[in-house]
């Protein structure tokens, strides 16, 4: 008989993620579980329409990551007609996406984990969120982001169309090129977008680093986790966003395979537990060993970290200091320690930004073939890049007319959910004794549960719009015995 | 000076009921377009980008789905009402209060008053580019309430 502890949205709104802690006879935590709703019908729904339509449907899904789906749904339709981009279209595909994965790192540095190391750990909890932040950083701080996010999403719009239903991508390349003036605009950005994420750095190491509390906290026990890693790498195994080959390291940080997009499946199984409707993905050729880490078990790791983890490094040389730079501070490579994806997040920032000057600066960014006309029958395309949140896949079928048949992704934060249960829990365990809550709990789980910056909202955005976590604790038989919760009473 | 109104429909539109939002704003414009002192926009993203949008208006005038029990019921709520969350455990929950807020403490040119309209519908997780029949049937009187409360026809 195990007692129960939820922690659920209280609106009750499904598109968000929910944990539930199991308690055992004694009261103390027996296992965590994460939920992560299930979007309904999406197959069905993709049926009969044209597959080149699915980069412009499938950034609807999610208001996260919009710019993510339409790239990974453009390389799948690429793959789907059998069409290799000119070199031109690929540079712009690549500096659109490296735009938005800026944008997106930056604004889950400052608003979503700031937080919990910029506001402070034991700040009280009505400050603990942005506005906490740039009482603490200062409002030049956050004119900067607000200035930065609205320079570079300008890139994605010039070039996509809106940010949220971007146009960029067509089979084989992109709908349009760059004139000189957007050029120029574009460079000046991607120069800025470099002092950006410098600054940044020097922010999380002038209030994380030098805080001993902070730095305790990282490097804990509470907080790591020996698992495998999986993340895109390019044909030196940097890290790559746009493209390259999928590559999986082992906790010791040597190569346990790598392998194209297409091949994920022969490489990847889900597990599935009759109380959730998540399946677990993990390493099939390691097996399911259930919610432990090690060797031994087949549960991995994806996003900011684990790309790291899964690579040699950074294909620019401001972003490979920060990379040697973290791993020297954490004890070498690979690193186990969860609350590391915050620091991971902004080495990768550097990274975009240094990645879109070069790509700016590329000749042959100002190509005019911008695309290369599909002539081969379309039957079965498998696209992929990483999302801010982890490696994101997009695979097609089509019937000779290019009508879409079947259509399935594999969601980035689905990779971590695994790993996300496991944090939550190692987290409870600390907190939750003979059926006693401490008052922390809420805050080292959502600690834990935030590093990942998971996504579960794949979804909707209906009222309130905000993800609060409530922590339900039951007893043995399933009654209530308390609630926690983020609002503000 | 005229006060100048922005009227935002929010939702997804491959979600079903989740874009009952965005079909308001879009017929509220065919019926009052053209106005000088009211735009009317769509908003797919949610979080920061509310804020963004929002930005040189006087007023902002919201209309959203929002999980219920009578399909197509409207509620008005003032800002207050959406209780606010201390903070949220992913980017969706920058809630729309929360922004504002940012956006005034920056001293940007934020919405003096603000109106949201919730809709209620039962899911917002079905994909889907139409509306319920219990949400459609309710769309004329909807769009008549909001016209009239928030444009005076």
């Amino acid at each position: 008989m195990t007692k129960r502890v939820t922690i659920d949205p209280i609106t009750r709104l499904e598109g968000h993620g929910k944990i539930e802690i199991f308690l055992d006879d004694k009261g103390d935590v027996a296992q965590a579980y994460i939920q992560v709703p299930e979007l309904r019908g999406f197959e069905k729904f993709s049926e009969g329409r044209m597959a080149e339509e699915m980069p412009r449907i499938t950034p609807k899904i999610c208001g996260v990551c919009p710019t993510a789906h339409h790239m990974a749904s453009t390389k799948a339709v690429d793959d789907l007609y059998k069409v290799e981009p000119p070199r031109t279209a690929r540079l712009i595909r690549e500096l659109v996406y490296n735009a938005f994965m800026l944008e997106d790192h930056a604004l889950h540095f400052y608003f979503l984990g700031g937080p919990d190391f910029v506001v402070g750990l034991e700040a009280p909890k009505a400050e603990r969120n942005i506005l906490g932040v740039i009482g603490k950083v200062g409002l030049e701080t956050g004119g900067k982001v607000i200035d930065m996010r609205k320079r570079v999403r300008n890139i994605i719009t010039t070039l996509g169309g809106r940010v949220i239903h971007p146009v960029l991508g067509l089979p084989g390349g992109v709908s349009r090129g760059l004139t000189p003036e957007n050029r120029e605009e574009f460079a000046k950005t991607a120069k800025d977008a470099v002092e950006f994420a410098r600054f940044s750095l020097d922010l999380f190491g002038s209030v994380v680093l030098k805080n001993k509390t902070y730095v305790d906290t990282i490097v804990g026990d509470v907080y790591k986790h020996r698992t495998y890693y999986m993340g895109l790498v390019d044909e030196a195994n940097k890290v790559s966003f746009y493209d390259g080959d999928i590559r999986v390291v082992n906790p010791s940080g040597k190569e346990f395979a790598k392998f194209p997009a297409r091949d994920y499946l022969k490489h990847v199984a889900e597990h599935v537990e009759t109380w959730s409707f998540v399946k677990f993905p993990y390493l099939k050729a390691v097996g399911w060993k259930g919610f432990v880490d090690g060797e031994k078990s087949g549960i991995y790791r994806v996003a900011p970290l684990a790309r790291l983890n899964a690579s040699d490094g950074m294909a620019t040389p401001k972003a490979q200091a920060e990379h040697d730079r973290m791993y020297e501070t954490l004890g070498g490579k690979p690193a186990h320690n969860t609350l590391a994806y915050h620091w991971a997040r902004l080495v990768e920032l550097l990274y975009a930004a240094e990645r879109m000057v070069e790509l700016v600066k590329d000749p042959d960014i100002m190509g005019t073939d911008i695309r290369t006309l599909p002539t081969q029958k379309p039957s079965e395309g498998v696209g992929v890049v990483e999302a801010p949140r982890g490696t994101l896949i997009h695979h097609f079928k089509s019937d000779e007319r290019g009508v879409i048949t079947q259509a399935n992704l594999i969601v980035a934060t689905v990779n971590n959910a695994p790993a996300i249960c496991m944090s939550v829990e190692r987290a409870a365990k600390g907190l939750i004794k003979n059926g006693n809550v401490s008052d922390g709990l809420l805050n080292m789980v959502e600690m834990a549960f935030r590093a990942y910056d998971p996504c579960f909202a794949c979804a909707s955005h209906a009222l309130p719009g905000r993800t609060p976590l409530v922590v339900e604790i039951r007893g043995a038989d399933g009654t209530l015995i308390r609630r926690l919760s983020q609002f503000v009473d | 000076m005229t006060m100048k109104t922005l009227v935002l429909g929010v939702g997804s539109s491959v979600l079903s009921d989740d874009g009952v939002g965005l079909a308001v704003a879009r017929a509220l414009e065919s019926r009052a377009g053209g106005r000088g002192d009211v735009e009317f926009a769509t908003n797919e993203e949610g979080g920061f980008t509310l804020l963004e949008d929002a930005l040189g208006f006087d007023r902002l005038v919201v209309i959203d789905a929002v999980l219920g029990a009578e399909p197509g019921r409207l509620t008005r709520l003032a800002l207050q009402d959406l209780a606010p969350t201390v903070h949220c455990g992913a980017p969706h929950g920058l809630d729309l209060a929360t922004v504002l807020e940012f956006g005034r403490r920056q001293g940007l040119a934020v919405p003096r008053e603000v109106v949201v309209y919730a809709i209620e519908v039962r899911d917002v997780n079905a994909f889907g580019e139409r509306l319920s029949p219990e949400v459609e049937a309710r769309l004329g009187e909807i769009v008549a309430t909001i016209e009239r409360e928030v444009l005076g026809a």
